[in-house]
């Protein structure tokens, strides 16, 4: 059983538009947001909680927060999707820091290297995969303490204190290191800078 | 000036780990608080956060199942359901945005009595006056309101079922913020046993209050759902007297 194809004048209307009509209460709106996003947030999710009914469960409750909380989206912040992410990223983060989760951070830590999915998605193609090899090449071009930092703290939930003396590295370097690994991501650079870190 | 310089300096520390998600609550509200008034690190986190949003896109691609959007798709078309032809939000999520700038009062431990007011989410209406079990409701959705008893007045909400999902969603008001390393954690009580269902999370603007949301998944058979005021590193049994506990069957 398929599901029921959006009228087409909604799905070629851009996030922020949609966002407009999900607010005025328009669930079509909202569906159309949900198939346009929902793989890369499930694909976040699963990669923070490692099982997939606790991601679906962050899923639902991320996609809840933006039907229900529509009017609070400031374009300032970000775009839509920033904005859903963000949502999705701190509920799994606040799920990662419950006492049932330190196994699963004790294994990000372990393997911070990023993992393939149990069931890979051989029919995906065009630009969101490519989008995400360009990602991935540009974490794999990171300096390795900087893409260390950068992935406990966003995969694997850990605070910058925790990764501070996990690595027993001082706290002001990981902020650099989290800073300038993050202005790297943002210029989408691949090459290695001249870019010197504070030393304590 | 000078203390405003170090305020300054203080949260351009902290940016980057705010927009990894890897600063405390705290740091993140001190952070977020600076950046309305300074446009230096208002520009600086929302660039640093789409750094950031490009660690979601390179994770592995997982595609969702199709009872995940069953599952959200019924509770979203359930709220939109009470939309009137012409009105801009439906009078469920009207009455969510209400329950929004509820005061706040004392968290106090509270039996919440449910209040099986027989509103029915789905099309058809239906006059039930007296509580039924939610095993008994097939496959409507269900939305009750929910009020604080005893020793929390002032504590609303709803319970939100989706019988086909077998899926429970609990919002509440009235809570205070509760202390750093606490929050509100959310139960499936079922034959003398607890299993956790994850801590309540707040939803709505900020300088606000707001609604403290939970979903529990596997409740049709369960006695109720409750919520105590819980240390963030437990998930094993209910440590302290119950904020909130709604029957689930009669």
């Amino acid at each position: 059983m398929g599901r029921a194809t959006p009228p087409s004048d909604l799905a070629r209307l851009a996030d922020e538009d949609l966002l407009v009509l999900v607010e005025r209460g328009s669930n079509a709106a909202f569906e159309v947001m949900y198939d346009r996003h929902a793989r890369v947030a499930f694909s976040l999710a699963f990669r923070l909680l490692g099982e997939r009914g606790a991601a679906e469960d962050l899923v639902q409750d991320a996609f809840l927060a933006v039907w229900r909380g529509s009017a609070t989206y400031a374009p300032a912040r970000g775009s839509v999707r920033t904005w859903l992410l963000s949502i999705l990223h701190n509920r799994g983060i606040d799920r990662l820091r419950t006492g049932a989760a330190m196994a699963r951070r004790q294994e990000a830590l372990e393997q911070v290297t990023l993992r393939q999915p149990d069931a890979p998605d051989a029919a995906e193609q065009g630009m969101q995969r490519a989008l995400a090899g360009d990602v991935r090449k540009g974490l794999r071009d990171l300096p390795e303490e900087q893409s260390q930092v950068l992935k406990l703290a966003y995969y694997g939930g850990f605070t910058h204190q925790e990764i501070s003396q996990m690595l027993e590295v001082p706290l002001g370097t990981v902020k650099s290191r989290m800073r300038l690994g993050l202005q790297r991501l943002r210029r989408g650079l691949g090459e290695p800078e001249a870019v010197t870190e504070r030393r304590p | 000036m000078i203390q405003e310089h170090q305020e300054h300096e203080a949260a351009r520390e902290l940016i980057a780990a705010v927009a990894l998600g890897a600063a405390t609550r705290e740091e993140t509200t001190f952070v977020e608080a600076h950046a309305e008034s300074c446009p230096v690190c208002r520009e600086e986190l929302l660039g640093l956060r789409e750094g950031a949003d490009q660690l979601a896109l390179a994770v592995p691609t997982v595609k969702p199942s199709r009872g995940l959007r069953r599952s959200l798709v019924a509770t979203v078309r359930a709220e939109a359901a009470l939309t009137d032809d012409d009105g801009p939000r439906s009078p469920l999520r009207a009455w969510l945005a209400a329950l929004r700038p509820w005061p706040t009062v004392a968290g106090v431990a509270v039996s919440l009595a449910l209040l099986l007011a027989g509103w029915n989410v789905a099309l058809q209406t239906r006059e039930a006056p007296t509580p039924e079990p939610l095993a008994a409701v097939a496959d409507e959705v269900v939305a009750r309101s929910v009020s604080g008893t005893g020793a929390a007045p002032g504590v609303e909400g709803r319970l939100l079922y989706l019988p086909n999902e077998d899926r429970a969603i609990l919002e509440l008001s009235g809570l205070e913020a509760p202390a750093a390393g606490h929050g509100y954690e959310l139960w499936v009580m079922d034959g003398g046993t607890a299993r956790s269902a994850g801590f309540l999370s707040l939803e709505g603007p900020p300088g606000e209050p707001r609604l403290l949301t939970g979903v529990a998944s596997r409740v049709r058979d369960a006695d109720a759902l409750a919520v105590t005021l819980e240390e963030t590193d437990n998930t094993a049994v209910p440590t302290t007297p119950e904020l909130v506990s709604v029957a689930l069957s009669a």
